[in-house]
């Protein structure tokens, strides 16, 4: 066993013209938390079906629990657990029968899984519907079940598209604690999210992904600190938006952002900035309607990098595809 | 316009355009034709003037083919195993009687579980009969049981025409069989690929392609979900086709050789269905092939009318097509019992098929979700 659970090389995904994963390389450790972080149609879910041999790259290729996954894809299958973005249950059948198609898919002997069943249905809270047919289930209970489902066979390493899409905040929290004790047991963990809150609760290193290349890795506070260690400001106006925007950008190297009547922008000393704002506004002959103030996320990181915001759509619109 | 057109062109054009070739095609081919050059077996036991006249005029019409000039033990086996549908059989004392002014007989012995073959070839005898000119009477006998046949023929004053009549096999019993396997093909290529097209519908197969299985316990898992079913939908086709006063010979043996050939045919077809559930993508394509592919299969397999009444250019497609060999099969053992020598032949081809679906099924499924 090397040292470590994912490496690529040059990965790279193509779907006709399209080139949904660019080129990528980065590294897993074992017993790490590694989350992709990016927009909806960055390559997340490509970059997945790669590594787990659902799709053929177009180029390159990557090392999974030491084996390649285009010369050994068998090998990469025993390796591993998945969670899929849209769930992918049998409809027909009830939550615990699910649960045990899986378990004798994965060779579980039969005395272990009667004896996870039980515990992972509580688990994921659907501890009283385990004799419900999964087409009565809600679809958050239905992605509940996918989570338990992966961890029936306890592999060592876990693939999770999306993990807590759809979620409660209740639920999402459960899982997160999980997916934490699963890092105390050693088990590798391969996410993606377009939720900042989600990596930067979850994971060790981050990579934020955009149309289909890594535009930054590291650590969260990593990533923060690279965008300078600051404060992120941001700025509701009235009037002549673009004269108050040229002006601010004159003043010094500040990543800025507008949407709308809100200016966006982060600043290594924001305290002393506000000053000279306001000073630009009243020269340029805007009205200030509020200035907040506060710490760098992860969102800004991508801002940074990209000059939009993850989810340009605001809240939450998209659904998980049901059944 | 381009959602309500949801099929891809090709398929549009598919079904707009070949469908109804295939149809006529085959629906206007298939049933209805004049058969001809029926296999006969000729044992001829006299060597005078009058019987070679007689064998010449058998041979100059197109009906018949006079496949086997042998022994009346040989040709009775051959009409068992169903390569010949008739023995003619011309006795010693022929030409004599005829010289002396008094009636011949002639007799014919059929196998007439494939009604419209029997009828065609009374029919032409008839006719050979009245071209002969001369005074001949055919004894019929049907070949219902060898065992009789042979007792008729040690006592010939017993024979009487009408048996045909009385114990003549109808359209219906003919066609019952046939009705069984399309009974049964139906239900089997609708309950194996498309489990798969749904599966791959659903997601549900990405779960299935990330497991640590094979691809072959893939596929003969999809083969053998559908096998109890489409078992059950050719049983309930039988005791239907009973029901309704079809003749079927019951013995434990034959019933267990009708179970063996619903099996087998079911494993086949359903193979043939998941291999082509493997390359169909799309949810509504799938019945679209199935029909394409089933419908002409069924009407190719002899299972509605005789393989003798197709034109030349379709026998061999007869000859080629799987189905024909369970409806043969079927067909046998339930009008004329159980006869190993005619069943084998049927048995393993049907096999074969199946062997090589399940193959064909396995290469063709790939583990990616392109
Ligand atoms: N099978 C496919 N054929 C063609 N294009 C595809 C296919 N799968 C994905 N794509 C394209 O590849 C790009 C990346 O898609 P992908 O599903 O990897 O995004 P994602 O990051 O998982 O997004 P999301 O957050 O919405 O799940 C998208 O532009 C998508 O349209
Ligand atoms: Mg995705």
């Amino acid at each position: 066993m090397g040292e470590f659970a994912i490496e690529t090389y040059d990965l790279t995904k193509c779907f006709g013209e399209l080139v949904a994963v660019d080129h990528i390389n980065f590294k897993v450790k074992y017993g790490e938390i590694f989350g992709f972080l990016g927009p909806n149609g960055a390559g997340k879910t490509t970059t997945i079906n790669c590594l787990i041999t659902l799709l053929q790259p177009s180029e390159g290729t990557a090392i999974v629990a030491g084996y390649d996954i285009i010369k050994e894809p068998d090998a990469v299958r025993a390796s591993i657990g998945v969670i899929p973005q849209e769930v992918a249950l049998e409809s027909r059948l009830t939550a615990r029968e699910n649960l045990e198609f899986h378990a004798e898919l994965y060779h579980v002997p039969r005395a272990e899984y009667s004896r996870l069943i039980p515990e992972l249905l509580d688990l994921v809270q659907l501890g009283d519907r385990a004799n419900d047919i999964i087409r009565t289930f809600s679809s958050g209970m239905k992605r509940r079940l996918e989570i338990a489902k992966a961890f029936l066979h306890q592999p060592k390493l876990i693939f999770m598209d999306e993990p807590t899409l759809g979620l409660d905040v209740q639920t999402r929290q459960v899982i997160w604690k999980y997916i934490h004790s699963l890092r105390e047991k050693g088990v590798t963990i391969f996410l993606t999210t377009h939720y900042m809150e989600e990596a930067d609760a979850l994971c060790d290193r981050i990579a934020i992904i955009d149309n289909g290349r890594i535009i930054a890795l590291g650590t969260s506070s990593d990533l923060k600190n690279k965008i300078g260690k600051g404060t992120v400001i941001d700025i509701k106006i009235s009037g002549p938006a673009e004269a108050f925007v040229k002006a601010v950008k004159d003043l010094d190297h500040i990543p800025i952002m507008v949407n709308q009547d809100t200016i966006h922008l982060v600043a290594a000393n924001g305290e002393q900035l506000i000053p000279k704002l306001i000073h630009i506004a009243e020269k340029t002959g805007v009205s200030i309607n509020s200035i907040g103030m506060y710490e760098p996320t992860l969102e800004d990181v991508f801002i940074h990098y990209t000059g939009r915001r993850i989810r340009e759509e605001g809240p939450e619109i998209r659904k998980i595809l049901r059944r | 316009m381009r959602v309500w057109i949801k099929e891809s062109p090709f398929f549009g054009v598919l079904r707009v355009l070949i469908f109804p070739f295939i149809w006529l095609g085959i629906f206007g081919h298939a049933f209805g034709g004049t058969i001809d050059h029926v296999p006969i077996a000729l044992v001829v036991e006299d060597t005078g003037l009058h019987a070679n006249e007689f064998i010449n005029l058998l041979q100059s019409g197109k009906a018949i083919e006079i496949t086997a000039n042998t022994n009346y033990a040989h040709a009775l086996n051959l009409l068992k195993n169903g390569e010949v549908t008739a023995v003619i059989i011309i006795p010693p004392d022929f030409s004599k009687n005829l010289d002396k002014r008094k009636t011949a007989s002639i007799q014919l012995i059929i196998d007439n579980t494939v009604l419209m073959t029997a009828m065609t070839i009374t029919s032409y005898l008839d006719a050979v009969q009245k071209a002969f000119d001369k005074q001949v009477t055919v004894n019929f006998i049907i070949q219902e049981n060898p065992q009789t046949s042979a007792s008729f023929l040690a006592n010939p004053t017993e024979i009487h025409e009408n048996i045909l009549y009385a114990r003549g096999i109808r359209y219906f019993d003919y066609l019952a069989p046939g009705v069984i396997i399309m009974c049964l093909i139906f239900s089997a290529v609708f309950s194996g690929g498309l489990g798969l097209v749904m599966d791959r519908l659903f997601g549900t197969l990405r779960t299935l392609m990330v497991a640590p299985i094979t691809r072959a316990a893939i596929i003969l898992g999809k083969t053998s979900a559908g096998v109890t079913q489409t078992i059950i939908a050719g049983f309930v086709a039988l005791f239907v086709a009973i029901l309704m006063g079809a003749r079927i010979k019951i013995s434990l043996l034959g019933f267990s050789l009708i179970f063996l050939v619903i099996t087998i045919t079911s494993i086949a077809f359903i193979g043939m269905s998941v291999a082509f559930g493997t390359r169909i993508k799309e949810f509504e394509q799938f019945p679209l092939v199935m029909i394409m592919v089933v419908i002409p299969t069924w009407f190719l397999s002899g299972a509605l009318y005789p393989i003798q009444s197709m034109p030349s250019w379709m026998k061999p497609l007869a000859a080629i097509n799987p189905l024909t060999y369970s409806v043969d099969a079927l067909r046998a053992v339930i009008l004329r019992g159980v006869i190993w020598s005619a069943l084998v032949l049927d048995l393993v081809i049907i096999s074969g098929f199946a062997l090589l679906m399940f193959i064909i099924g396995t290469l063709a499924f790939k583990r990616t979700i392109e």
